[in-house]
């Protein structure tokens, strides 16, 4: 099979499977919705057809509780994969994700301050706003602090980000002790990560940042392109290497830390699913960047039913899930590549 | 002109009425549980929570009627597959799901205030007009004054011991139903002292220094073995005398009108001579 | 025929360093000039100032008669190509695509690429000669293969001034022939070419003329048997250096000696 084929085999293979994947979500759950009804009902919502045949506990379910949710999911596993894909341009390094940015532990710490202040319980969208603040103030709080001393470099702002984010999480661990104990559970189960009660403001808190973050990157492709060739020859191509970079940083935190606010944490599908389509699709931005956002949502669409199926007493935690699945496809991964080595 | 206005009133009528009085009543957490199954006739109460069963923590358990869905979890979707025209949440529960459930077209009532009798007594007399059952909210907090205004009456004079409790390393300060179960039980609530509010770890070189005439603890979780391991506790005069309570989790967790037997409970175990009997009278005047 | 790329005076510094210290060098159109010179000499700083990437501290470098600090990058990046020893891309990158990468300059970065760059692309693969490895990952091939589609995405910016930085040093011997015959092509096509070259004997001849570079300074200039039968030669590289003509007597077999 030729590499233009297989191309676009992958890619007919992902538009193919984020509908059946998102179908699946939307049809399966604790009150399963037949996949039919699930499709006639969005046909009458369009006006299209005839009435829909789910009763009205169905739509209720099927459009305010399980639409938004599924949504989410796959803007959570299309924005952290395209993050994950860039960052490991930009670093020239497979092993790089969100992780890296110092923005996560920022949210973590935002989210739990909202717990301890009560705001989670009196107020809503509080926790995911807090998160969302926490992580952008953590980016800022980097970037600020990089630059105190001159222009940051890459391995700067790397640093920074650690430290910035040791420091959140030091703080988070302060607020965990003395956050009611009632209210723990709140807060370890959004550390977990998941999509339990999330609706449509969350969605678009998330959407906000995700789409245009995305759309940047992905207008990006090209400059990471060139970047990978590594800094001399990128330079001698006339990429202004350092502002790329900055800019690549910058937007990948701003993808990461909504998503990480909406979601909380939701590791290895940054790393997994630009892996798994670097074999088919090539490493081109072009084609890498787009069949990442859409693999990364089938990714987490799908983690997201699992876990809400699986969990008797309570839902799975996402992030567990995502890393059952990604933590033993990339060990099975690594060790093909020293076998190969 | 008359007939409009008063089809307008009836309309309002009607729709408090409906509003006040929904036949179809959900619980979200175990207090709820145990209010209304003494409140609603049994076809009224659709869902409890899975642990209203638990006899290690449910003081209904073996009395929910068959017919309400015990639900594992705060599942929005069977929830909704439900079709209660009533949801109770708890204090806790997040601003987020709340706002899901209105949008959901489901109505929700809010327990709060559980962290003192009073509380208690406040959010049994709500609840009861939240699901139209106001005559059984009277009922449950007429019995519950009554037991607490006999207690008061025998405990009248005593001595106060000072009571500590302990899961390690939290107790539960001011602003918390523990800490008032204490109090309302004779008792000194030593995390009062220590200027705690809620429910918050404590030092063991703190709790140690505090010197407790008696630990409170939960039965079977362990918690009296440990003291009696406590590297640092096990020293304490109230271990060394075996002046340990261990108060069953049922009574522990109530925050329903069974606080009141709570209290009687924790007083018979602290001031046997004044309240001999660990249950309270079933009626009192 | 006036320079496309000269330097006047050319100091640069490297941290607190100068290494180069008033360089005076001039690449004319279709010109082959072979930069060589001991280790340390400043010779990649050289090569790496005229593409743009090292500021001057002192002098300057002039392209087409302009300072370079006056070009906007782009520009500068249509006239200059800097292919360096090591090739950094991808493994999985297709030869093609990493040549295509050499259009950026040309391009930008949204652009779509144009059928002016895709004959840009074609010719360099051509030139090169390696057509048949254009949708070969570049992780599958062997090193001088890997380095001519290096040379080969230089070609695709479709400079005036083509730099490179020790092309040949992984190459064996007819991997070696075959690049120094793509220069000669590209030179004769009016592609001025430096590069830096370790093996004294493949400079000499390949190049029509060669620069000494000795501790930041050009020691020597002019046709390599003059640069090579130098005095300075032989001080730069410490070594006894002398020329056995062969043949017609226009070429020389060059033998290296320590001195005593």
């Amino acid at each position: 099979m030729s590499e233009r084929d297989r191309r676009l085999l992958a890619f007919a293979a992902l538009a193919v499977a984020l509908p059946l994947a998102l179908l699946a979500a939307l049809s399966l759950g604790s009150v399963p919705l037949p996949a039919g009804g699930v499709v006639r009902s969005a046909l009458a919502r369009l006006g299209l057809g005839g009435p829909t045949p789910l009763p009205e506990m169905g739509e209720v379910i099927l459009w305010s509780v399980r639409l938004p949710r599924v949504l989410i999911a796959a803007l959570v596993g299309g924005g952290l994969a395209v993050v994950g894909a860039a960052l490991q341009s930009l670093f020239r390094n497979p092993l790089a994700d969100a992780g890296l940015l110092g923005v996560g532990p920022g949210a973590a710490l935002g989210a739990v301050l909202a717990v301890n202040l009560g705001w989670a319980q009196q107020r809503f969208l509080a926790m995911p706003l807090a998160a969302c603040g926490g992580a952008l103030l953590a980016l800022l709080l980097i970037y600020a602090i990089a630059h105190a001393g001159g222009r940051p470099t890459l391995s700067g702002l790397l640093l920074t980000g650690l430290a910035v984010g040791a420091l959140a999480a030091a703080g988070t661990s302060v607020l965990l002790v003395a956050v009611e104990e009632f209210r723990v559970r709140t807060v370890l189960f959004w550390l977990a990560g998941g999509l339990e009660g999330r609706g449509y403001e969350h969605l678009a808190l998330a959407a906000g940042f995700v789409l245009p973050g995305a759309v940047a990157l992905l207008l990006l492709a090209r400059p990471l392109d060139v970047l990978s060739l590594g800094e001399e020859e990128a330079a001698a191509l006339s990429l202004p290497v350092h502002g790329v970079r900055i800019l690549v940083f910058g937007l990948c935190a701003l993808v990461a830390g909504p998503v990480t606010a909406v979601a909380g944490a939701v590791p290895f599908v940054g790393l997994v699913a630009p892996h798994a389509l670097r074999a088919l699709v090539g490493p081109l931005g072009r084609h890498l960047l787009p069949a990442s956002f859409l693999a990364g949502a089938v990714l987490v669409v799908v983690a997201d039913l699992a876990a809400r199926s699986f969990g008797q007493y309570v839902e799975l935690p996402l992030g567990s899930v995502t890393a059952f699945v990604g933590a033993p496809y990339f060990l099975l991964a690594l060790r093909g590549q020293e076998g190969r080595g | 002109m008359l007939v409009v206005v008063a089809a307008v009133l009836l309309g309002l009528a009607s729709f408090v009425v409906a509003a006040e009085a929904p036949r179809r009543v959900a619980s979200l957490n175990l207090t709820a549980d145990e209010l209304l199954v003494e409140m609603l006739p049994p076809g009224r109460l659709v869902a409890v929570t899975r642990w209203a069963d638990d006899a290690d923590m449910s003081n209904v358990a073996g009395r929910v009627p068959a017919s309400a869905v015990r639900l594992p979890r705060a599942d929005l979707e069977r929830l909704i597959a439900l079709r209660p025209d009533l949801v109770v949440v708890s204090e806790y529960t997040d601003a987020d799901f709340l706002r899901l459930l209105e949008k959901s077209g489901l109505r929700h009532h809010r327990m709060s205030g559980l962290d003192t009798l009073a509380g208690i007594r406040a959010a049994i007399v709500d609840l009861g007009s939240a699901v139209g059952a106001p005559e059984a909210a009277v009922r449950l907090t007429a019995r519950f004054d009554a037991v607490l205004a006999e207690l008061g009456r025998r405990l009248d004079g005593t001595k106060h011991p000072r009571v500590l409790y302990w899961a390690d390393p939290h107790t539960a300060g001011v602003g918390t139903a523990i800490g008032s179960l204490i109090e309302a039980a004779g008792a000194a609530n030593v995390a009062r002292e220590l200027g705690l509010r809620g429910i918050v770890p404590l030092a063991g070189e703190k709790a140690f220094a505090a010197d407790p005439d008696v630990f409170l603890v939960t039965k079977g979780s362990g918690a009296a073995t440990a003291l009696l391991r406590h590297p640092l506790l096990s020293h304490t005069r109230a271990v060394r005398e075996e002046r340990v309570v261990e108060i069953p989790n049922h009574l522990l967790v109530a925050l329903s009108d069974r606080a009141a037997d709570a209290a009687w409970w924790l007083a018979s175990r602290l001031h046997p001579a004044r309240v001999p009997e660990a249950t309270p009278p079933p009626k009192l005047p | 025929m006036s320079a496309v790329l000269e330097t006047r005076g050319l100091w640069v510094e490297r941290g607190r360093r100068s290494v180069l210290r008033g360089v005076d060098l001039a690449l004319r159109p279709g010109e082959g000039l072979a930069l060589v010179g001991p280790n340390a000499a400043g010779k990649s700083t050289l090569v790496r100032a005229l593409a743009g990437l090292l500021p001057p501290a002192r002098g300057e470098v002039l392209l087409e008669g302009r300072s370079l600090a006056s070009w906007p990058r782009s520009g500068l990046a249509r006239r200059v190509a800097l292919v360096a020893a090591e090739d950094e891309a991808p493994d999985r990158i297709a030869v093609e695509d990493r040549v295509a990468l050499g259009r950026y300059p040309h391009r930008g970065a949204l652009a779509p690429l144009t059928a002016e760059d895709r004959t840009a692309v074609a010719r360099a693969l051509r030139q090169t000669e390696i057509e048949h490895l254009a949708r070969r990952p570049l992780g599958t091939l062997s090193a001088g293969e890997r380095q001519l589609a290096s040379l080969a995405r230089g070609l695709a910016q479709e400079p005036a001034v083509l730099l490179l930085d020790e092309p040949a040093t992984h190459l064996d011997v007819r991997h070696q022939l075959h690049l120094f015959r793509v220069l000669d092509d590209v030179r004769h096509s009016g592609v001025a070419v430096l590069a830096v070259i370790h093996d004294l004997p493949r400079a000499a001849t390949w190049a029509p003329r060669m620069a000494l570079l000795d501790d930041g300074r050009i020691a020597a200039a002019g046709s390599p048997t003059e640069v090579l039968e130098s005095e300075a030669a032989g001080q730069a590289f410490g070594v006894a250096i002398r020329g056995v003509p062969v043949g017609d007597g226009r070429e020389r077999l060059w033998r290296f000696e320590e001195r005593a």
